[in-house]
């Protein structure tokens, strides 16, 4: 049978993009008449501003510039995906789909006003009567994109939405340190603490320098974990997002809860020892990337964190009291937010940057170090090569203003023998490069590994494992170090799914695994070299893209688990697709060759990157995975199941089912000779929570649920440790 | 680092490509249907279910499978060709449908050389549309037939790791 060559079929809804749009789009030129009244009236105007900044601009930001996963509502990116389209469209998008996760949920007259409020945002004279809900006019024959001033220079802070449970309870809490502890006796933790961490401890991210996720503990085993019980639990604070790393020392578990929480605990028995509400709380109870938190660090006397808003503190580990505190970013200019987490490497606090993506962009991303007892900056490295610097011939000729992103949102590793810090950094903004303007240039150093002098920040290397990458699928997470003898190896994956081996010594392409469905592009296994698929090359503004994986990857922050004992990577990964648009609109859809299961969870050897073991679910993993001397992986998922599988097959040992997705990084450790392992239950996120709320329509969670489980066996035993493999932990 | 886009390199790799591997007699190939991309406010219009299955013998691929539970009746089913699994492509052939909310589906078609090399690369695709959903209600790329071992029971090979 021949084929057709006809028009491509397109999703739903996306026909009056495609069509109308075919030869009129001029990037960045709507032609509006200045004299053209929008369908709008002030009323509306004044009432939608009130509005959005209530329900939206937690997300989309106060001058609607969007941020990640809430897309641009003004200017160019907007009017590529919206300015050939009527305006019920945008009325009916906005009334079914938000606030995130409560679509419908305000009445019919706010979300007029909204969408008013977001036709001025773009240029639309209020003055044609008031905004009705089957307005046909097409918006770009009144908007233009162009943003007022009074918007482009909002910086009114959001404020709670009257209908949210966090309104409501955060009307109830108390701020401030509202129990000073004393923890006497505290052992200051140490260099060579952190350089052989007690195995009872977990005392950073992935418990150590090398990233591994992995505890020597082995008195939960593949024998008895069947017996696995809860221990205890603790209630967390509700909204924002909760991808939390609990840390223990000594038998003392610091938490972290969204809206700057910071507590402390008794390991053994859930007991409050200190606690210290810091705030802001979260804007809202649910929400795409908003208040999300990843790792603290514990060093001399002191446990460190930064706030989502980019400031970072020094608490006394033992009362909780803040010690010191300074900016990290810039809030004068509202510039900066974190949410990967630090690390602490010769007395200095090392942490990276987000929310670098507005343009024009008046600061650029940087990751920064700081003295671990006065706070004082001590050095900072740029991630966003400038023009006249190396690799500022990168970015297609962009001005330095326009040159956005290359975040670094998850904590780095470090090698103490090459006295070497590992980052990964996220991609360039605006994710579509048609819309980026920087053409199939790398825009160093984004999607790339970073090689830095820990005392200095001085670039060794870099390696850039993206070059050109244009559909949110940055290379950002976790960079896992290991010694395959002699020979010193960094393994990381990102959300293209691509397993990547570098050699961490000067950066050279040691081997790649694709581990999932990769429609987007291909690496050369000898070279490394990434080529795109020809249509993406090709892109046009008005394009829906294909993207499988699409930006839940792949892989995405859950991190993967080196597992000394078997010389295993067990790494957690999701399967789902995207239609992009320029402007980053998404339509979602199964993986081809996945049966509708969207979670994958697979093994493969460290050594050879050849796959061991896979399995796949319907559901995500939407924790990191913790592996352990007992032989096991655990791993929690989208659906409420929390487990553990024999980490040498897979086979899954034990399952039990909690209050709402199990989201975070689960971590192992001991108390008087009795082995736990604690993970979280959360809500809230990007893609890995948006992509199965609209796939997984079967999966029913509750709009809360943020807790801490901690598990144990029934009867006490000596701890038993995995044999050494020689390798450092 | 060399920054290379190469579209001639990209085309070597989907003709040798090792994930999708099946004979060109006899092969078995088949999809779940699953919505059409959609994005929060059309999920309604893309609900349903459905399974069909390909068989390749004497260079003739033969259709046949089930459908269940659409928003509104089937009013269209088609093959389409993509570039690589999970790309909408260009119309192949239409098949016949049940034009209810749940059905049967079936056609037959000769491929050309070309065309059997590509559906072993998994780049067609089924699509039923409906009266609610005219540009897409349920769709499923023909990818080599899998014995499915079931929910999180673990197995050796991954067709995607390569």
């Amino acid at each position: 049978m021949k084929e057709r060559t006809v028009k491509r079929p397109m999703p739903v809804g996306a026909l009056a993009i495609a069509g109308a749009a075919a030869g009129a789009l001029t990037l960045g030129v709507w032609a509006a008449s200045a004299d053209q009244q929008a369908p709008i009236s002030q009323e509306q105007v004044s009432a939608g501003r009130a509005a959005y900044m209530a329900n939206c601009a937690a997300c989309h930001r106060p001058t609607l510039a969007g941020n990640g996963d809430a897309l641009p509502l003004t200017g160019p990116s907007f009017m590529a995906g919206w300015g050939n389209r009527p305006v019920n469209d945008l009325f009916n998008k906005i009334h079914t789909t938000m606030p995130f996760g409560a679509g419908g949920s305000l009445d019919p007259k706010t979300y007029l006003d909204i969408t008013a409020f977001i036709l001025y945002a773009n240029g639309g004279h209020p003055g044609g009567g008031a905004l009705t809900a089957d307005a046909n006019v097409k918006i770009a024959t009144f908007a233009n994109g162009q943003t007022p001033p009074d918007v482009a220079n909002a910086t009114a802070q959001p404020a709670a939405s009257p209908s949210a449970t966090a309104a409501r309870s955060r009307a109830a809490a108390p701020e401030g340190l509202t129990l000073e502890g004393r923890i006497d006796p505290y052992r200051p933790v140490t260099d060579a603490m952190l350089r052989h961490p007690s195995n009872s401890d977990w005392l950073m991210f992935r418990r150590n320098y090398q990233g591994w996720s992995y505890s020597p503990l082995a008195q939960i085993n593949r024998a008895n974990v069947g017996k696995l019980q809860l221990a205890w639990s603790w209630a967390m604070n509700q909204g924002g997002t909760q991808e939390a790393t609990p840390l223990v020392h000594d038998g003392v578990l610091f938490l972290y809860n969204t809206g700057n929480t910071i507590q402390a605990l008794n390991a053994k028995t859930g007991e409050l020892l200190w606690e210290n509400r810091i705030g802001p709380t979260p804007a809202r109870t649910f929400g795409a990337g908003a208040d999300s938190y990843r790792s603290m660090a514990l060093y001399g006397n002191k446990l460190f964190f930064a706030s989502h808003e980019a400031k970072l503190y020094a608490l006394d580990a033992r009362t909780g009291k803040i010690v010191w505190q300074t900016d990290v970013g810039d809030p004068a200019e509202h510039f900066g937010e974190e949410t990967g987490g630090v690390i602490v490497i010769h007395g200095k606090v090392i942490l990276g940057l987000t929310g670098c993506g507005v343009r024009p962009a008046k600061e650029h991303c940087y990751i920064s170090a700081y003295d671990s007892e006065t706070g004082k900056r001590d050095w900072k490295f740029y991630t966003v090569a400038l023009s006249g610097q190396p690799g500022g011939d990168t970015w297609g000729g962009l001005p330095d203003d326009q040159r956005a992103g290359t975040e670094t949102w998850i904590a780095g590793t470090y090698d103490p023998d090459l006295n070497t810090t590992y980052w990964g950094t996220a991609q360039a903004k605006p994710w579509r490069r048609d819309m980026r303007g920087s053409g199939a240039g790398s825009t160093l150093y984004a999607n790339s590994t970073l090689a830095l002098d820990p005392d200095t920040g001085r670039l060794k290397w870099y390696f850039s494992h993206a070059p050109g990458e244009t559909l949110d699928l940055d290379e950002v997470f976790e960079r896992i170090l290991i010694d395959e003898g002699p020979r010193k190896v960094l393994v990381t994956i990102g959300k293209p799914g691509i397993l990547w081996k570098l050699d961490r010594v000067d950066g050279k392409f040691l081997g790649a695994r694709e581990t999932v469905l990769n429609n987007v592009s291909k690496v050369d296994p000898k070279t490394g070299e990434v080529t795109l698929r020809p249509d993406i090359v090709n892109q046009q503004s008005d394009q829906w893209l294909a993207s499988c994986p699409g930006p839940e990857g792949g892989h995405d922050w859950q991190a993967m688990s080196y597992h000394p004992p078997s010389g295993l990577l067990v790494v957690p990964l999701s399967q789902s697709c995207v239609l992009m648009l320029g402007n980053g609109s998404q339509k979602f859809y199964f993986m081809p060759g996945t049966d509708g299961n969207m979670g994958r969870l697979s093994a493969f050897d460290e050594k050879t990157l050849k796959p061991v073991w896979t399995f796949q679910q319907r559901s995500p993993f939407l924790t990191a995975v913790l592996t352990t001397g007992g032989e096991l992986a655990f791993v929690g998922d989208f659906d409420r199941r929390f487990r553990a599988v024999d980490v040498r097959t897979g086979k899954t040992l034990w399952r039990t089912r909690l209050g709402t997705t199990v989201q975070g990084h689960p971590i192992a450790f001991a108390v008087d000779g009795k082995e736990y392992i604690a993970v979280t239950t959360g809500l809230g996120g990007g893609s890995p929570q948006q992509k199965p709320m609209n796939l997984l329509p079967e999966a029913h969670r509750p709009p809360t649920g943020q807790e801490l489980n901690v598990f144990t066996l029934p009867q006490t035993a000596a701890v038993p440790v995995a044999k050494s493999t020689g390798s450092k932990s | 680092m060399k920054q290379p886009i190469l579209i001639a390199a990209w085309l070597a790799v989907l003709a040798s490509a090792g994930a999708v591997n099946a004979a060109s007699q006899g092969a078995m190939y088949e999809t779940r249907l699953g919505p059409v991309a959609f994005d929060s406010s059309e999920r309604a219009l893309v609900a349903g279910d459905g399974r069909v299955t390909a068989v390749v013998s004497g260079g003739r691929a033969r259709l046949t499978g089930r459908f269940t539970g659409l928003a509104a009746p089937a009013t269209r089913a088609r093959l389409y060709r993509g570039s690589a699994p999970g790309v909408p492509g260009a119309f192949v052939a239409d098949l016949q449908l049940t034009p209810a909310a749940s059905g049967e589906i079936s056609g037959a078609l000769d491929l050309a050389p070309a065309q059997a090399e590509g559906l072993r690369q998994g780049q067609f695709y089924v699509q039923i549309d409906t009266a609610k959903a005219p540009d897409g209600a349920l769709w499923g790329w023909l990818m080599p037939a899998h014995p499915d071992p079931g929910q999180d029971v673990p197995e050796r090979e991954n067709p995607f790791a390569r």
